[in-house]
């Protein structure tokens, strides 16, 4: 009995101590803890915003058009109850709407906290990185691209075509937010593409778009638009049946998802990124112009992948040299997306001559680039044996076009493996491990599913074959990894097995 | 060192300490707590190797839930909106919430393990022949009380394990016929894991749980002390007791002090997880249930649902009726019946250690009886014949333990009952560290 208090009792001894120095750190705990909250709460943020706000607001928080940035000393230090209210509830007379479940919106108070979060402390050149890092590239831009072919079309129109240019500029950089790309209007704003609009005199529809909408979210225009801009844009509204006629028509771009999992994907990002930011320099598929040529042997065998992300990231380390760094305008994920999209391009790179600016001096005059021979060593101010020869390829045999990608085979069907999330009916929403999205699917009509139901309970995993129906997925096979249960829709042939059939 | 537990005696006692045995007897005999006990207890039920301390341990920890708990309760909201942040509040905000929170996560799970230990313990020294049959069936409804304790309340901080553990774990219960989705529905408030549930699962654990629970131990308590006190050995002749003052309650003591140290260093230095909020929408890969169902939830990966279900119905009502099983009450407190029931013990952990994860990767990756046998229905060929292979398999254990080391009926059961809990922690240890992504068997590290 001694013997177990006296362990007992130094037992208690250890706790004492134990407890004593937990104590003492319990502040540095706390602190640490909540700055932890904070930075999960950012995190989380940045993928609620990409997806709901940054359509509006810019990637970067930076504001589009008459909507105010988020990245602000004021919104910073602003009452926190003031910003939930907010988002909550939308602001009164513009086009920020309410966001939260009780209002009619989507996020939940935990969701809007996040945001709130974001708005007070977040580095907001972080969060298009974040997004990034979450497989959510967003569009570097929420207005869509106005080309200069479109406009010079539009002038061509007629007398009044480059008012209507002016005009269609306008809208795509202002009003396409509510209005929608093509005037089809949207939850926030009036469908404008439309003869009941066309129909108004230009005064009227003027006065619309200076005083605003009251009780709408159409705000007063007439203080941010010049008097010549509002004449453009009421000439452009009334005329878009004509642009539509000749085909000429904005296009949103729209925030992706894209599975990091996937290289197809990356590639495919990388190659977007490769034609939109590199090509304008190092030339079509790369192969050389103002900057060195990539696609070529020589330039891929000497660079490894840090290198190139280091070029990216830093901007050409030669003095004077005319690589910018994108390190600051890329995010991370996209980086290593053109940096995996240069290397696919390895494979098939042509050997250049003459790839500029990969070597100092640009490779040398051809009769220098002959390999050494060490049997015949040439003799100084004697007769020379060896005559160099120049193994001059041009550039731009390079252009195959080769991106790593090789046409597929498109089955009708694909099979999913997945986790159940629901049934309703016969509707099935499963969880999509390959795209970690949800997705749906019709088990057969309802009289046959009834009777022929295998269990499918939230949470089980399947398996399934599937392809697109109208408008719905249609399985061919469903197998319930859970129970071992499966359950065949269709026959090998294709047809549903309530057709007929056994 | 008399100092040492003159000094617990002050703790202990208003006035002095009482000298003599006739008073140490009193004084248990008249004080709430102590009057558990017996005034005088037998020398050989004193021996910490007897008992391990197990129930003492168990009936400790619940102390210490129960107080932790209450101080949760000051800060939890039950609410799908707000249970989550009341959390995150409670661990980042509020001064050693953290630690209360750790503290009642740990005893908890610990709790599991040393009410099982404690199972195990009674098993093998025969705390359930004659008068303790009862109070050993009640001790299994204990069981079931803890475990029902833990499945509540692994939902309450809704974070992702919560949602999707208790969402698998009620799934089951669907696969039980004819009362299985009434019975779901109940517990759940409806079809889906919700504020319903929530709500359900927190009164559960708050309000009905622990008066049952305490309704309950009082019996279980009381019953030891009617039954006999711990099961030993018959004497032939007269037995050494000493009084329950000071002997028994400073082993109790000392071993109270040391359970309470190291859970407490463990929940400073290990936090309790919490996950993401819970996201009805974003199911986790792999979804797992609680750790100490993980067994039946591996059950699940190679039979029917119904029949995993049957399997484990079984196995409770095995050992339910083990006092009908084994009546030869001549082995009582004799650890393993006997020194070959022992070796049996052994054989059937080493038999166990070997088959079951044999036949986790032959089903796993060879054996596809559903496709074996196309005709069948699945309820068949993945329900019935595994578990009627299972069952067949217990069988030939307990005969080849008969057969090798010449047992008697009772050894063999021991061995039988070493075998199938040792099946039980090595499917519980495949489904925690084994199972990855898809419940693929995959190596840990």
């Amino acid at each position: 009995m001694q013997r177990y208090l006296i362990i007992g009792f130094v037992a208690l001894l250890g706790l004492v101590v134990g407890l004593g120095v937990y104590a003492s750190r319990e502040e540095n705990r706390l602190a640490d803890a909540q700055a932890n909250l904070r930075q999960q709460a950012v995190s989380d943020a940045a993928v609620i915003y990409v997806e709901n706000c940054a359509v509006c607001h810019g990637a970067s928080g930076e504001g589009l058009g008459s909507i105010p940035p988020l990245d602000s000393e004021a919104l910073r230090t602003m009452e926190y109850d003031a910003l939930f209210k907010i988002i909550a509830r939308g602001l009164y007379n513009t086009p920020m709407a309410a966001w939260h479940q009780d209002e009619g919106g989507i996020l939940t108070d935990y969701q809007i906290d996040q945001l709130v979060a974001q708005i007070r402390y977040a580095d907001w050149g972080q969060i298009r990185e974040l997004a990034a890092q979450r497989g959510m590239i967003p569009a570097s831009l929420a207005v869509p691209d106005v080309t200069e072919a479109q406009l010079a079309q539009i002038s061509a129109l007629g007398p009044e075509g480059q008012l209507w240019s002016e005009g269609f500029q306008l809208y795509a950089n202002t009003c396409v937010t509510c209005h929608g790309a093509n005037g089809e209007g949207s939850t926030l704003g009036v469908a404008l593409n439309t003869p009941e609009v066309r129909a108004q005199d230009a005064a009227s529809l003027t006065r619309t778009i200076v005083e605003g909408v009251p009780g709408t979210m159409m705000a007063a225009w007439g203080t941010l638009l010049e008097a010549s801009e509002l004449e453009a844009l009421v000439a452009f509204l009334q005329h878009w049946d004509q642009l539509e006629a000749q085909g000429i028509a904005l296009e949103m771009p729209a925030p992706q998802m894209i599975d990091l999992d996937d290289p197809e994907a990356i590639l495919a990002l990388g190659e977007r990124l490769f034609v939109s930011t590199c090509t304008s320099c190092h030339g079509d598929n790369g192969t050389g112009g103002l900057g060195p040529a990539i696609n070529s042997q020589q330039f891929l065998s000497r660079q490894d992948d840090a290198a190139i992300t280091q070029a990216i990231t830093e901007g050409g380390h030669r003095p004077n040299s005319a690589m910018p760094a994108f390190g600051e305008r890329l995010t991370s994920v996209e980086i290593a997306a053109l940096v995996s999209y240069i290397r696919s391009l390895e494979e098939n790179a042509p050997v250049v001559a003459n790839p500029r600016g990969t070597q100092q001096g640009g490779g040398g005059p051809p009769w220098l680039q002959a390999t050494p021979d060490p049997a015949n060593p040439i003799q100084p101010r004697g007769q020379g044996q060896g005559q160099g020869q120049g193994q001059g390829q041009g550039r731009g045999q390079g252009q195959q076009g080769q991106n790593g990608q090789t046409p597929q085979q498109s089955a009708p069907s694909t099979t999913y493996r997945g986790t159940v999330v629901s049934v309703e009916g016969n509707a099935l929403t499963f969880y999509d491990e390959a795209s970690r999205t949800n997705l749906e699917a019709m088990l057969g009509p309802p009289w046959w599913w009834e009777p022929n139901a295998i269990a499918l309970r939230p949470g089980d995993r399947i398996n399934l074959e599937g392809f697109e129906g109208e408008g719905h997925m249609e399985l061919n096979w469903i197998e319930n990894l859970t129970t071992g249960e499966r359950l065949d829709l269709r026959t090998p042939d294709g047809n549903p097995v309530w057709q007929g059939g056994s | 060192m008399s100092w040492l537990s003159n000094a617990f005696d002050r703790l202990r006692f208003r006035a002095r300490p009482p000298s003599d045995d006739r008073s140490r007897m009193r004084a248990v005999a008249n004080n709430l707590i102590l009057h558990l006990h017996p005034t005088r207890v037998p020398v050989p039920a004193l021996r910490f190797t007897h008992t391990w301390g197990l129930g003492g341990i168990s009936a400790f920890l619940t102390v210490i839930l129960v107080i932790t708990g209450v101080l949760l309760m000051f800060r939890y909201d039950a609410s799908v909106e707000r249970a989550y942040t009341s959390i995150q509040t409670l661990e980042t905000v509020v001064p050693f919430g953290a630690l209360i929170r750790n503290l009642h996560h740990w005893s908890a799970n610990l709790l599991v393990i040393t009410v099982l230990l404690h199972l195990v313990r009674v098993f093998l020294t025969g705390g359930f022949f004659r008068d303790r049959r009862g109070n050993w069936i009640f001790g299994l409804f204990l069981l079931l009380i803890v475990l029902a304790f833990n499945f509540t309340g692994y939902l309450l901080p809704w974070d992702q394990l919560a949602f999707w553990a208790i969402t698998v774990g009620t799934g089951l219960l669907d696969y039980v016929p004819v009362v299985g989705v009434l019975v779901a529905n109940f517990l759940l408030g409806g079809r889906e894991v919700g504020q319903a549930a929530l709500r359900n699962f927190y009164a559960l654990h708050v309000a009905v749980l622990p008066v049952v629970l305490m309704l309950a131990l009082s019996y279980h308590f009381w019953r030891v002390r009617k039954d006999g006190g711990v099961a030993l050995p018959d004497q032939t002749g007269p037995v050494e007791k000493l009084t329950t003052i000071p002997h028994l309650v400073g082993i109790e003591l000392g071993i109270a002090l040391v359970t309470l140290t190291a859970i407490m260093l463990f929940a400073m230095l290990i936090p309790a997880p919490l996950e993401a909020m819970a996201n009805p929408a974003h199911p986790p890969n792999p979804a797992k249930a609680a750790w100490y169902f993980l067994g039946v939830q591996e059950l699940l990966l190679h039979m029917h649902p119904l029949a995993a279900l049957a399997l484990s119905t079984i196995g409770l009502l095995g050992l339910a009726t083990v006092p009908f099983w084994d009546r030869d009450d001549s082995a009582i407190g004799i650890g393993g019946r006997s020194a070959r029931g022992r070796k049996a013990a052994w054989l059937g952990v080493a038999l166990s250690l070997l088959l079951t994860p044999l036949l986790v990767i032959i089903d796993e990756w060879w054996l596809d009886l559903p496709t074996l046998l196309p005709g069948l229905p699945t309820l068949v060929s993945n329900g019935l014949i595994p578990l009627s292979l299972t069952l067949a398999g217990l069988a030939g254990v307990y005969w080849l333990i008969r057969r090798v080391l010449r047992t008697r009926h009772n050894e063999a059961l021991v061995g039988l009952f070493s075998f199938t809990m040792s099946a039980l922690v090595v499917l519980t240890l495949i489904g925690i560290f084994f199972r990855g992504p898809n419940m693929a068997l995959v190596w840990p590290w």
